[in-house]
């Protein structure tokens, strides 16, 4: 696969889930939450439902019973007098029938055989002059106890539920009583309870929402600490998932723990094979490239040429192999201190006529790098500053907040612009009297962006080449 | 100049043992750690060629047993693995300097020839002895300027006595440096040599550079300083 197919690849792979739906894109948590709030408000509004329909039932009955009773109650109490005339004073327990327009009333009607209205009739001081408009007797029927009921509405649109029967009082004298009850005052009831049913239900829905909210973030908190998990996995702040995951989840966890284990050593495997197999091919390259010193000049430059490619490809897949591996390496943590020191103690051996110093002024040498990938970034600046140098190679160590700046000077000629841009080209040499691969600098640069620095040439203060690092701080 | 090579590569031992011998070396090789330790543990090497990646003992190992019985001889060692940890791992364990593998035999020759001059305390490639200049690099000898026409015997009897200059060098140290391990070191070759060389610095300049110290060796060292 060349460079741009896998770069293809990693960006389809980036821009999978893009294509997923919107319910699958969204967090479980925002689908739970979102899925047990709907329901929660189609349940108290059914509830609310239910229960106002019931109250307004029940209380329709009881007025229809209460106007019964006050039937009954009228019933007992109206009599013929001896003069034929009505009389009698029902005591309903309500000074509504007193009230006039209250809509409360209490009518008896003498009536004859045929039914009809035979005389004086006597009813309630609330009914007063008013005339009520009401149904002809066949629009409304009796019922088993022989009470019929039915609305009709007053001069003041008050509407009223009205009670009648028709009873005998002896002597075969017939009366029609009409009771009637504000319908109204039953409404307002109805409405009253609805109001602080609302409220009630609304209270109550609104702190089921928050329970099942607080329920579900910390239900689902887990989940959560599974994603931060990982990304502390992916950023290189752990290696595995932790272990005090709920039961249901530690299934979960300990899977990922696998896959990652199971990851790792594909990688490493991968990685130290292509490493073997690179390594393993050095030493017959170095002895074709030593036998193509005995072939005639012609051939010998083109065995030599290709011999050179191969050697090239093969640093390049080390070199592979090597940055896959620090893009796997986790928990990067190391002191520069003693790895600088141990460099210069090397150096020192190999090149005796060199002096090699070492000047710290940061307060914290403590960087995000993995120990050996820092010993192959300062080792190969300070091998090339020594190759270079007339007398001296120089250290120096800053810091800021974040990061760790470290300087390696000497004072061999230096490089122009452009060849300070030509020198961190991969296999690029500028001095070919001088040994090495030439991919020092190159490697040193991938490296260090690998995580997340910054390797820059400068002018050295004296006179030579400054190659300038600046590294991520690790955490104190 | 006797040196060891030790490479498991019959090819790369080969070739690496060629060169030195074309450049006037005395060459012994081993093929394994084992061998290679016996032999440095056991003969006087000026310097030693050491594989790191070799069967049955490797090459580190050969090191370390080598410093901590107190050999002392240049080392440089040769690897593949290229990172700095395995280096400074070399280093550390002994090495004189290292030489990453794919390499051209020349720069091991170079970087050899160094640690063989730099042992002796010697910092450029050419030592001088009054009017005699050997040039390691070049495997030359001058004297007053002119080339001198010398085997490659007489350029490795000279060529050891200007690196241990001012020092009395025995018969047996000079057989031991100048021959490999087969040599039969009984033999009276190295007067015979000594009395050519003689003869020949005799042709260019008037004096004696090659002292015999009755019953020790021979001393090489400048008119001036005698």
């Amino acid at each position: 696969m060349t460079d741009e197919e896998s770069k293809t690849h990693r960006t389809k792979k980036r821009e999978g889930p893009k294509k997923r739906g919107l319910i699958a894109r969204q967090s479980l948590t925002t689908r739970v939450l979102f899925f047990a709030s709907i329901w929660t408000i189609i349940a108290f509004a059914a509830v609310a439902l239910i229960i106002s329909t019931l109250y307004r039932t029940n209380s329709e009955r009881a007025f229809a019973d209460l106007l019964r009773a006050h039937l009954n109650t009228v019933i007992e109490a109206i009599s013929f007098s001896d003069d034929g005339l009505l009389s009698g004073n029902p005591q309903l327990g309500s000074l509504n029938f007193a009230q006039p327009g209250s809509g409360w009333i209490w009518i008896v009607d003498p009536i004859d055989a045929g039914g009809k209205t035979s005389g004086q009739s006597l009813f309630s001081v609330s009914l007063g002059s008013e005339v009520l408009s009401l149904p002809p007797l066949f629009q409304v029927d009796f019922d088993r106890q022989y009470i019929r009921s039915y609305q009709l509405e007053d001069s003041l649109q008050n509407r009223i539920l009205i009670a009648e029967t028709e009873v005998e009082l002896g002597d075969s004298k017939a009366v029609r009583i009409r009771v009637g009850g504000n319908l109204d005052a039953l409404e307002a009831d109805v409405n009253s309870f609805m109001g602080n049913l609302t409220i009630a239900l609304l209270v109550a829905g609104i702190g089921t929402l928050l329970i099942n909210m607080v329920v579900i973030l910390y239900g689902l908190k887990p989940l959560d600490h599974v994603r931060a998990s990982l990304e502390q996995i992916r950023n290189g702040d752990a290696d595995q998932l932790s272990s005090d995951f709920p039961k249901e989840i530690a299934p979960l966890a300990d899977e990922v723990n696998a896959l990652i284990d199971s990851n790792k050593r594909v990688v490493e495997r991968a990685r130290m094979q292509v490493g073997n197999l690179a390594h393993s091919l050095k030493t017959p390259i170095a002895v074709m490239l030593n036998e193509a010193r005995n072939l005639p000049d012609s051939q010998g430059e083109l065995v030599k040429n290709q011999i050179g490619m191969m050697q090239n490809q093969v640093q390049t897949y080390l070199d592979r192999a090597r940055i896959s591996a620090q893009r796997g390496s986790v928990l990067a943590r190391s002191d520069v201190l003693p790895s600088l020191e141990r460099l210069l103690r090397v150096m020192n051996k190999l090149n005796p006529d060199t002096e090699f110093s070492l000047n710290n002024s940061a307060k914290n040498t403590l960087i995000a790098l993995e120990g050996q990938d820092f010993e192959e970034i300062l080792g190969n600046l300070i091998e090339n500053a020594a190759r270079f140098a007339k007398t001296q190679v120089i250290v120096t160590i800053s810091d800021d907040s974040d990061m760790l700046t470290i300087r390696v000077e000497d004072d061999g000629p230096g490089l122009t612009n452009d060849q300070k841009t030509q020198a961190l080209k991969r296999g690029q040499r500028l001095d070919e009297t001088k040994p090495g691969s030439g991919l020092g600098l190159s490697i040193v640069d991938e490296i260090t962006q690998e995580y997340q620095g910054e390797f820059s040439l400068k002018d050295a203060e004296i006179s030579g080449l400054a190659a300038q690092l600046r590294l991520p701080k690790a955490a104190v | 100049m006797r040196v060891l090579v030790i490479e498991d590569d019959p090819d790369l031992n080969r070739q690496l043992c060629e060169l030195l011998d074309e450049r006037g070396y005395v060459v012994d090789k081993a093929f394994d750690g084992e061998e290679g330790h016996f032999l440095g543990d056991n003969e006087p090497y000026d310097a030693v060629v050491l594989d790191i990646g070799l069967p049955q003992m490797d090459g580190i190992t050969v090191l370390e047993k080598w410093r901590a019985d107190g050999r002392s001889m240049p080392v440089l060692i040769l690897t593949a693995r290229d990172r700095w940890s395995d280096k400074v791992a070399g280093i550390d364990a002994g090495a004189d300097d290292y030489v990453t593998k794919p390499f051209h035999v020349e720069e091991v020759l170079a970087r050899l020839r160094a640690l063989i001059r730099r042992a002796a305390g010697h910092s450029t490639s050419e030592i001088t002895c009054g009017p005699l200049v050997v040039d390691t690099k070049a495997a030359k000898v001058t004297l007053n300027g002119s080339v001198m026409k010398l085997t490659s015997h007489e350029f490795r009897l000279v060529s050891y006595l200007v690196h241990h200059m001012g020092e009395t060098v025995s018969r047996t140290e000079l057989v031991e440096h100048m021959y490999d391990q087969d040599f039969d070191r009984d033999s009276n070759t190295i007067e015979v040599f000594v009395g050519r060389l003689r003869k020949k610095i005799a042709k260019e300049f008037d004096g004696d550079l090659i002292d015999t110290v009755r019953g020790l060796g021979y001393r090489i060292q400048p008119p001036d300083t005698k």
